[in-house]
């Protein structure tokens, strides 16, 4: 597990290009480095890929019926004032950039959750701001504990002859929220039990970051002079009227400095061998 | 022994709760003593150990009377060791109340490491909590309340998690540590692990603390024999699971016959939860089968297993599936089965029943998803440490409930083996073998020195 610094250079660097342009080229390196990022991490790339699909695609598909832009028309049809019924090439274009930059954003926080050290993000947001720690305390640790929990609450159900699926499964959220409140109910009361809150603290000396760990943190570093020019309008794009062409010298260039930062973080910040 | 800690008529209600908790309380505490808190589930234990620990009122809020007296430096050791830890790795989390108390920065790592060799886990150093088996975390927990020196410890079901030699190991760390001064509280229904250990016992019952006498009631021993005549209802054959890639049995075999209790005894992580969460279809075996009524069922997902085998798995309490305690028991039934109020009433919970479970204690929700699996009428019942929690007179209750239901139980808890099972077979290298001489208490361990 990575020490926030990297993880927060890195991932701060590549969200802030991804939404300080609109070119293709960029998203397009954006999401390969989130995927680098994500087959880096550990746990399967599965379900959060499956989870920014969902969250992309109605996107994508969406636009073209709310947008009422771009001149190529694929489709002719009314316009009304909430729904366009006409479809333009640019609007599915921009509708696939809009689920583009969803897709990458949603890897990269998965990917980042899961490369980062829950317990010194816990350690530095408490020194930061010690009430806001159980907070972060409580969020670090949702996802691997919520998919315990549910995976628990599942079998119970499973052992009284239901199998949780389709509407069943939605009726087995209700005892999953409620085990995750007395869950975090509990930790919130092991730690004031321990002293939590009482005054000053210290905290446990940390381990210097590694050589790779600094590497990863200059190549972050190094992304956010990059989007900063991106939203100086170091790559401008167009997709209405007409799409910009895609491969301009600039846009491929951030794009492809993108991908090598995701791809070599990745290869830098993967957990070891232990 | 000078009074360390005291609590004086103290009263005490829950928020939203419809009684007291704690019914003008009066309990002193004396430095140097081992005092054991006994008395039945719901009692009002855990709330005496949260109130010498200051949290209750201050956290829990609720209606209260009486005064409390502690010293400073108070320690509070969790029934549930993995509802404790604040951090994942062992050393940091150790360290995690030092922090709190502004422990200079360059002591923290050495301190933390020698709490750590005081709760006897030095070699746990290193690893993640999520990794650790139960007993292993409580000796973390141990280790982070005992970082913070305190003059009062107070343990909560300490080894509930854990089996006999860790229970024992756990328990002689915890005496020593009286010898400094330290006072020891430990709530326990285990009486026959700590009661031996202990120099005052108190009962608490309906909020109310009293005196308590030094010898432990014993579950009836049943004589051990042949299996009854009865035909095989479960047969197991040659069966092999594996855990995230470990083989964790190989080969295991058994018979159980209509009416017969059958009871595995192992030490903790040999596999029993393993076997009987293979046999209930919540693990694919990768060889073997599974025989229910001669039919096999190896194949069946665990739904479809149910009713005619109900598990009661390890720790069923935090995943409760609705919100009132006749529902649960009624959960995958229909709502009108009159099963549903014999098993709420055999388990003592037909009080309960209007109840929302999670306002329950521990060993009550245990009981309620017991009751769950009873009121399905299964035709084998399979049992994973259904004692956990259990005050002795609930364990003795259980034993004679059990009597001429076909179960298959994992236990570490040898009296109730002794009392409930007709057979104890032990779970060696992934395989079962008869126990050749039935299990019997140590009369030695009940007798509570004065």
């Amino acid at each position: 597990m990575r020490p926030p610094l990297p993880l927060l250079l890195l991932g701060g660097g590549l969200v802030a290009a991804l939404f300080c342009t609109d070119h293709p080229a960029v998203l397009a390196g954006g999401v390969v480095a989130a995927l680098a990022l994500l087959l880096a991490a550990p746990g399967s790339a599965r379900t959060p890929i499956l989870l920014g699909l969902l969250l992309a695609v109605p996107v994508a598909l969406l636009n073209p019926f709310v947008a009422v832009e771009g001149d190529l028309v694929l489709v002719a049809g009314p316009s009304f004032p909430v729904l366009d019924l006409e479809v333009t090439l640019e609007e599915l274009i921009y509708g696939a950039a809009l689920g583009a930059r969803l897709f990458a954003v949603t890897l990269l926080v998965v990917a980042l959750l899961r490369l980062a050290d829950a317990d010194r993000l816990q350690a530095r947001a408490s020194r930061v701001a010690p009430r806001s720690a159980l907070t972060v305390a409580l969020a670090a640790r949702l996802v691997p504990v919520l998919r315990a929990d549910a995976a628990a609450i599942g079998e119970a159900a499973r052992l009284r002859g239901v199998a949780p699926a389709g509407r069943s499964a939605g009726a087995l959220l209700v005892p999953l929220a409620a085990t995750s409140l007395e869950r975090g109910l509990d930790q919130a009361e092991a730690m004031v039990a321990r002293g939590y809150g009482a005054g000053h603290r210290t905290t446990l000396p940390e381990r210097p970051l590694q050589p790779r760990e600094w590497a990863a943190s200059a190549l972050g570093a190094a992304t956010i002079p990059l989007a900063v020019a991106l939203f100086a309008g170091l790559a401008p794009y167009a997709y209405y009227p007409r799409a910009d062409p895609a491969l301009d010298l600039a846009g491929v260039a951030a794009g492809a400095a993108l991908a090598i930062a995701g791809i070599a973080g990745g290869l830098l910040l993967r957990p070891e061998a232990r | 022994m000078s009074v360390v800690a005291r609590l004086e008529r103290v009263t005490y209600r829950y928020p939203e709760a419809s009684g007291d908790a704690l019914a003008d309380a009066t309990l002193d505490v004396r430095a140097g003593e081992l005092l054991v808190l006994a008395g039945p589930s719901g009692g009002g234990k855990s709330t005496v150990l949260r109130c010498l620990a200051g949290l209750v009122p201050s956290w829990h809020g609720g209606r209260f009377a009486g005064r409390v007296r502690a010293p400073e430096r108070v320690g509070l050791l969790f029934q549930d060791p993995e509802a404790g830890g604040v951090h994942g790795d062992v050393l940091r989390d150790v360290a995690f109340g030092l922090e709190n108390r502004g422990v200079p920065r360059d002591r923290l790592v050495p301190e933390a490491r020698a709490a750590l060799a005081a709760a006897g886990a030095a070699h746990l150093e290193g690893r993640r909590l999520p990794e650790l088996s139960g007993g292993e975390r409580q000796r973390v927990a141990l280790a982070g309340v005992l970082a913070l020196r305190p003059q009062l410890l107070l343990l909560d079901e300490p080894t509930a998690m854990v089996d006999d030699d860790a229970a024992e190991a756990l328990l002689r760390h915890v005496r020593a540590l009286t010898r400094d001064g330290t006072a020891v509280v430990v709530a326990e229904h285990r009486l026959d692990r700590v009661g031996h250990l202990a120099d005052r016992l108190a009962t608490v019952q309906d909020g109310r603390i009293a005196p308590r006498s030094p010898v432990a009631p014993r579950p009836p021993a049943r004589p051990h024999g042949p299996p009854p005549a009865g035909p095989t209802v479960l047969a197991v054959r040659d069966l092999d699971v594996a855990r995230g890639g470990r083989p964790v049995l190989r080969g295991a075999s058994l018979d159980v016959g209509r009416g017969e209790v059958v009871a595995v005894m192992a030490p903790s992580g040999t596999g029993k939860s393993t076997l009987l969460r293979g046999l209930a279809g919540l693990e694919a075996p990768t060889a073997g089968r599974v025989l229910l009524g001669g039919e096999d069922v190896t194949d069946l997902p665990a739904q479809r297993r149910f009713p005619r085998l109900a598990l009661v798995v390890q720790d069923p309490a935090r995943h409760l599936l609705t919100e009132r305690v006749r529902d649960e028991v009624a959960f995958g039934l229909e709502a009108d089965d009159p099963a549903i109020a014999s098993a709420l009433a055999a388990l003592d919970l037909d009080r309960h029943a209007d109840r929302h479970p999670r306002d329950l204690s521990v060993g009550e929700r245990e009981r309620v998803v017991l009751a769950a699996c009873l009121a399905a009428r299964p035709q084998v019942l399979l049992l994973d440490e259904p004692t956990r929690g259990m005050d002795p007179a609930r364990r003795a209750a259980l034993a004679a409930l059990l009597r001429g239901r076909t179960t298959l139980v994992a236990t570490h808890d040898p009296e109730f083996a002794a009392a409930a099972a007709d057979r104890v077979l032990r779970l060696v290298d992934g395989r079962l073998h008869p126990v050749a001489h039935p299990v019997r208490p140590d009369p030695a361990r009940e007798v509570v020195p004065s």
